[in-house]
């Protein structure tokens, strides 16, 4: 390990109240993750309230589909459109060669339920303030825009599951960097 | 996955062509940017980029910096933003300085400085922003000490590759 790159990782943990349902489970970024990054070092001085940092577009997102991830996945392949009660994070830590955020979210009890039923939860989805243009050259104000778009999409697969409808489900989705 | 590239010319002639080494300061900008709450008065890469020449030893490290600079090249308006296929983005940045004006010993570091900020936590609307190395080579690890006649001019080439992996 030289630090010739830097691999960008998620990983999501799902609880139930105190209790851990999955930890750690590798999501996957999606492209519009990877067009954004390379769109944040073309920037120069975004001087207009249109540009968003990430943050002002997070939101966290369960759905019910099992479509599986591609380079072209921008959306939940069947969305649940309960809202968080809770959204917040932490900023930037780590140490050495590692280094991650974590964006929050959590649903009072019985919220979910309350849509999805006994149709187990399949997939979450992390949404972010991304570019929905493209730069084509140093930017400040003018030739990109962003909107809240899928960032990075996790697949439950084995550890798909029904909230238990007295206890509140928070989401912890992990963003890091290691260098490879 | 993120990597970053130096192609070195002289007079037409490929000098130098390698993979860089990436350094923390690039990774904490890629995590401030997630998180930020920021719609405006931020300081980002495009800002202001340089090259730096040095002619002292580093070690390759995660907090490297150019141990004894003897010149910086600046790369305004010349980065590109380049679609590869569908999957892989490509940002270039090229700089140009004339010969017999970086000093008479053998380069042996060349970095890429970029505007960087420094986060202050989830959401943060307000930061500082730095010129912060995000990219060196240097020799004999990446290439020979006598690879870079001072004498002549020196055309950089950075590419920063983001790959969908």
């Amino acid at each position: 390990m030289d630090n010739r790159s830097i691999q960008i990782t998620g990983s999501v943990t799902v609880k139930q109240g105190e209790k851990i349902l999955f930890q750690s489970k590798p999501n996957k970024i999606l492209l519009a993750g990877y067009k954004y990054f390379a769109c944040i070092m073309m920037a120069n001085y975004p001087s207009s309230a249109t540009y968003w940092g990430s943050q002002k577009g997070m939101n966290i997102l369960f759905g019910t589909g099992t479509t599986a991830n591609s380079s072209s996945t921008t959306a939940l392949a069947t969305q649940v459109t309960v809202q968080p009660t809770l959204k917040t994070g932490s900023g930037w830590a780590g140490s050495g060669n590692s280094y991650e955020v974590h964006f929050v979210a959590a649903w009072n009890a019985g919220l979910i339920n309350a849509v999805t039923g006994s149709t187990p939860l399949q997939e979450i989805g992390l949404f972010l303030g991304l570019n929905s243009t493209y730069p084509t050259t140093i930017w400040t104000t003018t030739g990109v825009t962003f909107t809240q778009q899928l960032f990075a999409r996790i697949l439950l697969g084995e550890e798909a599951f029904v909230p238990d409808i007295t206890l509140p489900v928070t989401v912890d989705w992990k963003i890091g960097v290691d260098f490879v | 996955m993120i990597s970053g590239h130096f192609t070195v010319k002289q007079e037409g002639k490929t000098v130098i062509d390698c993979d860089n080494h990436l350094t923390m300061a690039g990774a904490q900008m890629i995590l401030a940017t997630l998180v930020s709450g920021a719609t405006s008065s931020v300081y980002y890469p495009g800002y202001q980029r340089t090259f730096s020449l040095g002619d002292g030893a580093v070690t390759p490290s995660f907090d490297a910096t150019v141990q004894n600079l003897v010149g910086t090249i600046p790369t305004t308006q010349t980065s590109q933003f380049i679609v590869n296929g569908t999957i892989d983005f490509d940002v270039k940045m090229i700089g140009t300085i004339a010969g017999n004006t970086y000093g008479s010993n053998p380069i042996t570091e060349i970095g890429i400085n970029a505007y960087a900020p420094v986060p202050t936590g989830y959401a943060w609307t307000s930061h500082t922003s730095t010129l912060q190395l995000i990219g060196y080579i240097s020799a004999p690890t990446d290439f020979a000490i006598d690879a870079i006649d001072p004498t002549k001019s020196l055309t950089i080439e950075w590419k920063l590759r983001f790959s969908f992996v």
